[in-house]
């Protein structure tokens, strides 16, 4: 597995729904990012507010200060948190020909591959998120354990960076379990 | 962390006396985090829940009476359902503090930024002041007290975040320590206010004899604020090292087509106009950080040169020959004698977005008009409105 080139600006796009911590996830790696002294900048993209309703959330990583304030269009990094939205080819519109993929899924994806051929530098990475998740009994430890794995894939933020984050956010049996989930995709997550 | 809670954070430094707000979608977490602060015993005010916004600013015009620092905040049809108050407390000269998470008004319902709001209140009275990115939100709450509460100007203040875009996006912001937000934000000192020991008459009725002149008291009080909001923004200065004039410029001393533009696009308008630097492009940008007083002075210090000047507003005004920005736009260079072509563009209406590429189109196609000798086509345009 190879980092990518944190360039001049790196921009990240989440998939996911209401409900999954796809907001939450685009925060917390902002806010890593900030501990390692780059600039970041995370906002999301609301349809209807409610539960279940496709959510977007952007993040922008820089050396520089970051002025772009607009919607993602050409992502150099795409994560797919939600495994269904995760077979969806919609999701690498506009990535970056040496783009990283992201996804929840237990396998390879034959059709997100496919998609990609058109790229040959992008990379796709999968991790079983949700598997993860379940396994430490509760589907809302998913972000974390994509977040996990998107520090193994890309690079663009430590494994440590974002563990302080979360300790500042939760605690109890809840950071535990969010941590170990964190830990767990950062170790299983493969490349297709 | 985000503006909205940057906003909130501010607000708890500047150490008000009462918070009076009703909830609603993109400023909900402003009043929420402050519900909080004061909950907690971290902040000392007055947490006034009430049932509408029209109360909201009913609260805060009688709380900022009796010499108390006041904050609200609303957006969108809040800030509708404020209106008639809001002519109250510039009138009766109430310095309060407001955050506006600019957003699009119903019908059809939506949650999304545009300027709509602000625009609606934009003959209300108030100082009105766009961020463009968290940390200006943030500084511009400490300066928005001071400039309110200075006896020589005594309007309110509305800051602006655009929803979403703004109210809603994470980053890093510095923060002033609270004894550096105490020292350069007092307690109010108010000289009249409303004391049991001491009567007075607020809001007393005036007739035609003298209507007139009590209401001419609030544009001699606007026509003050750019040099004191000068003097404010050097002290600010030099305490953090951050300023933000009254307009942002951005390349525009040698551009032969500048574009005008307030809130969150001016940044990424910005990042636009460096990538058309880099193809030898002469673009630049001028930045509406000040809306109400129009930075007419400002403006005209930077624009003499241009050959065009594109003006981006994220509302309409139907039936109107320009949109609000490109009005006063046009009124400032009319005034100025200045006959330089307004291209005026209608952008954004209920949170769509623009991005850096859509920027480099409008200022190109400009670009191309003036090359070609075309002339700018007048009236207002729709910017990605579908056919």
């Amino acid at each position: 597995m190879q980092a990518i080139e944190l360039k001049k600006l790196v921009e990240v796009r989440f998939h996911g729904r209401g409900g999954q911590g796809v907001v939450t996830a685009a925060r917390l790696l902002a806010e890593a990012c900030l501990l390692e002294n780059k600039y970041s900048l995370s906002f999301p993209e609301f349809g209807p507010e409610r539960s279940g309703a496709p959510v977007r959330a952007y993040v922008r990583i820089s050396d520089e200060p970051i002025d772009i304030r607009s919607l993602v269009y050409d992502p150099e990094v795409v994560v797919s948190i939600d495994p269904k939205i995760s077979s969806s080819v919609e999701i690498i519109a506009g990535l970056d020909d040496e783009g990283v993929v992201v996804i929840n899924s237990k396998n390879v994806n034959n059709a997100l591959l496919e998609a990609l051929s058109s790229k040959p530098q992008a990379k796709l990475f999968y991790v079983d998120a949700r598997g993860i998740a379940l396994s430490l009994g509760d589907v809302r430890f998913e972000n974390s354990a994509i977040l996990g794995a998107l520090a193994k894939a890309t690079g663009i933020v430590s494994l440590a960076s974002l563990e302080s984050v979360l300790r500042t956010r939760f605690k109890g049996a809840i950071l535990e379990n969010n941590l170990k989930a964190m830990q767990l995709g950062y170790e299983k997550v493969g490349q297709a | 962390m985000s503006t909205s809670e940057a906003i909130a954070y501010a607000v708890k430094q500047a150490n008000v006396d009462v918070i009076a707000a009703y909830p609603i979608t993109p400023q909900t977490i402003i009043v929420e985090r402050l519900s909080e602060y004061v909950h907690n015993g971290e902040l000392d005010a007055e947490y006034i829940a009430v049932e509408s916004e029209h109360s909201a600013m009913s609260a805060c015009v009688a709380a900022s009476l009796t010499g108390a620092r006041v904050f609200t905040s609303t957006a969108s049809q809040g800030l509708a359902l404020m209106h008639e108050v809001l002519y109250l407390a510039s009138s009766l000269r109430c310095p309060i503090v407001m955050a506006i998470a600019n957003r699009a008004l119903s019908a059809p319902i939506n949650i999304h930024c545009d300027h709509s709001d602000m625009m609606g209140s934009r003959d209300a009275g108030w100082v009105q002041i766009f961020a463009e990115n968290g940390q200006q939100a943030y500084d511009r709450i400490f300066q928005a007290f001071k400039l309110a509460e200075d006896e020589d100007i005594l309007l309110p203040v509305g800051v602006n975040i655009d929803g979403f875009f703004l109210s809603h996006a994470v980053e890093g912001i510095a923060t002033i320590s609270d004894s550096e937000a105490a020292t350069f934000l007092p307690p109010r000192k108010a000289k009249y206010y409303l004391d049991y020991s001491m009567p007075m008459t607020f809001g007393a009725f005036a007739l035609p004899d003298w209507y007139f002149e009590i209401k001419h008291q609030v544009v001699e009080a606007m026509d003050r604020v750019p040099k004191k909001l000068a003097e404010i923004e050097e002290t600010y200065y030099k305490m953090t090292g951050r300023k933000y004039d009254h307009v942002g410029v951005y390349k525009t001393e040698d551009a032969e087509v500048c574009l005008v533009c307030a809130g969150s696009s001016a940044a990424t308008a910005k990042f636009a106009i460096t990538r058309l630097r880099e193809k030898g492009i002469k673009a630049g940008l001028l930045s509406i950080r000040l809306f109400r007083p129009f930075p007419v002075e400002s403006i005209l210090l930077h624009v003499k040169d241009v050959k065009a000047l594109i003006v981006m507003d994220r509302a309409m005004s139907p039936g109107a020959p320009s949109a609000p920005i490109a009005q006063d736009i046009k009124a400032t260079l009319y005034d100025a004698g200045l006959n330089i072509p307004v291209a005026n563009f209608v952008y954004g209406l209920g949170g769509r977005d623009i991005s850096a590429a859509e920027f480099e189109s409008i200022i190109m196609k400009i670009v191309e008009s003036l090359k070609a000798g075309r002339p700018i086509e007048k009236g207002v345009m729709y910017w990605g409105l579908r056919a």
